[in-house]
């Protein structure tokens, strides 16, 4: 019963961690019709600046100011790089991978520069273990599955019920028509891809304590699952690319209780690329 | 005249490791990592298909062939093409899912691939040595009348010669057939080439097929030659990430210039120079000089 119950725990907390990081790329996706290659490296990005920035500010202030730097990293970067060339997609394929090798040399400098080491321990924010019959379950994780949870929440609201939400919505399905009923698109998508970048980083922050520890080459992993999440959910569909998160990170946990965590995570992959078969426009894609 | 220069060139290159020994090793990567770039400049610049895994089929040809030699005891030839039909089998199963996705499926699925392939490698370290790696010894290359150890540094150059030559040739033969025409007529419009006939999910199959074999030469050549394999060699921008990176051959592409014949390859010498240079001075400078020849061939691409 235990396993059991701690891997449903863990599940869920992945679940919400990895429907963070999707719905972010899906979103930019959909406002600027680019996948961001880069999305690993606004994690990686957000870890490390929560873990610099907890001596002064204490984490719960990192965990609030790191996504906003992040943020408006990406929607600086958004502006002049992404959007105009954002119209054909192998162009701008190959300028967000250009960004990500520059920001992840630069990254990797700057730390190499100012501690001298690349990898750092991160100390757990607080203390909470939760019995769970004879074991116990670190009461952060459930901390961060609400926190990602309540993140996801308030997104799902201001996309369905507030102006901007429409605004968002409008431009994902038609840019011309936005346009022309006098909405700002270059504005509200550098909006977006800093609103991505800021879900990304906050993802990375969360992620830190669990990990235990924090480096430049953190997002790489990172940034492949969940690309393949998103597509897999469908570009640009925030619906499909949560379903998807959440259906990757039940197989891979249930998956790990019988099978070595690599295989495990590389059943999990193979599982959900399947779906493409039988969708290759993705779960939440239009045909 | 034409003819001429190519013939001098050459034999250039051909006479060059016994005039000066020191440029064989340099040589021999620049050949290998050289029909690397080839491949993938087969899918990107003739096919207009973006694969930022090339490097699975490059590590299926080195497993190939080095799984034939340690399980089979194979020789020479019968590991190479074992590693080849490692790659073309892997790229035939990876091609059949992501040709039919749009662009950025492609691009994902590729990529995904070479995490999952890594994950694969590190779990079943048993059988492929893990990080650490296994080495073997590489069966003598025998050819009619002459065996040549794979030991001797001259062998392993004219080996690696032949290996990028042969991809040239086909690459050459493609690009002038009806089937480079199709290649081409998919990456410039797709509706176009359905329109006109083509039928587009063969002609990218085939594409994605052709390369992952030539990768598969590249890797199987290479893994003799050094008598080594690891699991690295499946990692995900495995270029980026390590010490001392092997030329990437997606830069090599962008580099040299897209759907011309010997442009990869000199994007390749280019890298290996970079590295040769900025590896001694400042590491660093690398990784960097390759993230700006990315964002300014992007930046500034006519297509």
């Amino acid at each position: 019963m235990e396993p059991w119950a701690l891997t449903l725990l863990n599940a869920l907390v992945w679940g919400a961690l990895w429907a963070l990081l999707a719905v972010g790329l899906s979103l930019i996706y959909g406002a600027l019709g680019v996948l961001n290659l880069a999305h690993g490296t606004f994690y990686m990005l957000g870890a490390l600046l929560s873990w610099a920035l907890t001596p002064t500010l204490g984490f719960w202030g990192a965990l609030c100011v790191a996504p906003m730097i992040v943020g408006l990293i990406g929607a600086g970067l958004a502006q002049p790089l992404v959007i105009r060339r954002a119209r054909a997609p192998l162009s701008s394929l190959l300028i967000m991978f250009g960004i990500m090798l520059i920001l992840q040399q630069l990254v990797t400098l700057s730390l190499q520069m100012a501690t001298g080491e690349l990898r750092h321990a991160v100390a757990p924010p607080l203390r909470w273990p939760i019995a769970i019959g004879a074991r116990f379950y670190d009461g952060y994780r459930v901390i961060v599955a609400l926190v990602a949870s309540a993140v996801l929440l308030g997104l799902w609201a201001l996309w369905g019920w507030t102006r901007w939400g429409c605004m968002l919505r409008a431009v994902r399905d038609n840019h011309e028509l936005a346009r022309v009923v006098g909405i700002p698109v270059p504005r509200v998508q550098a909006g977006v891809f800093g609103l991505g970048a800021a879900l990304a980083a906050l993802a990375g922050a969360l992620t830190g304590p669990i990990t235990r520890e924090v480096s430049p080459t953190m997002g790489t992993e990172i940034l492949l699952v969940s690309v393949l999440i998103t597509v897999v959910g469908g570009m640009g569909s925030l619906g499909g690319a949560f379903a998807v998160a959440v259906l990757y990170s039940f197989l891979e946990n249930f998956l790990t209780m019988l099978a070595d965590p690599m295989l495990a995570r590389a059943g999990a992959l193979v599982t959900i690329a399947l779906i493409l078969l039988i969708r290759p426009q993705g779960l939440g894609g239009a045909a | 005249m034409k003819r001429l220069t190519l013939l001098g060139a050459l034999a250039g290159v051909g006479l060059l490791p016994w005039v000066w020994e020191g440029a064989a090793l340099w040589g021999i990567n620049l050949f290998i990592w050289g029909l690397m770039a080839l491949s993938l400049n087969l899918l990107y610049g003739y096919t207009g298909l973006l694969s930022l895994g090339q490097g699975v089929y490059f590590a299926l040809g080195a497993y190939g062939a080095a799984w034939s030699v340690i399980y089979g005891h194979a020789g020479f030839w019968t590991a190479v093409g074992a590693g080849i039909l490692c790659a073309l089998g892997g790229a035939l199963i990876v091609g059949w899912v992501s040709v039919r996705t749009s662009s950025f499926g492609f691009v994902v699925i590729t990529l995904v691939t070479a995490l999952i392939c890594y994950l694969l490698a590190l779990g079943l370290d048993s059988v492929t040595g893990g990080e650490d790696g296994m080495s073997f010894r590489a069966p003598a290359l025998k050819l009619p009348g002459l065996v040549l150890p794979i030991q001797n540094l001259f062998v392993r150059y004219y080996l690696a010669l032949g290996a990028l030559l042969g991809g040239l040739g086909i690459a050459y033969l493609i690009s002038k057939s009806l089937v480079g025409l199709a290649l081409r007529a998919v990456r410039d419009d797709e509706i176009a080439a359905e329109a006109f006939g083509y039928n587009v999910f063969a002609v990218k199959l085939f594409a994605f097929v052709l390369a992952g074999g030539m990768a598969g030469m590249a890797g199987a050549v290479w893994a003799l030659s050094k008598e080594f394999v690891r699991a690295g060699l499946f990692q995900p921008f495995a270029a980026f990430v390590s010490a001392q990176p092997d030329p990437d051959p997606l830069i090599a592409v962008l580099l040299g210039k897209a759907g011309t014949l010997l442009g990869p390859v000199v994007g390749t010498g280019i890298l290996l120079g970079l590295r040769e240079l900025l590896g001694s001075m400042w590491p660093p400078g690398y990784a960097l000089a390759m993230g700006i020849v990315v964002l300014t061939r992007a930046l500034f691409r006519s297509a």
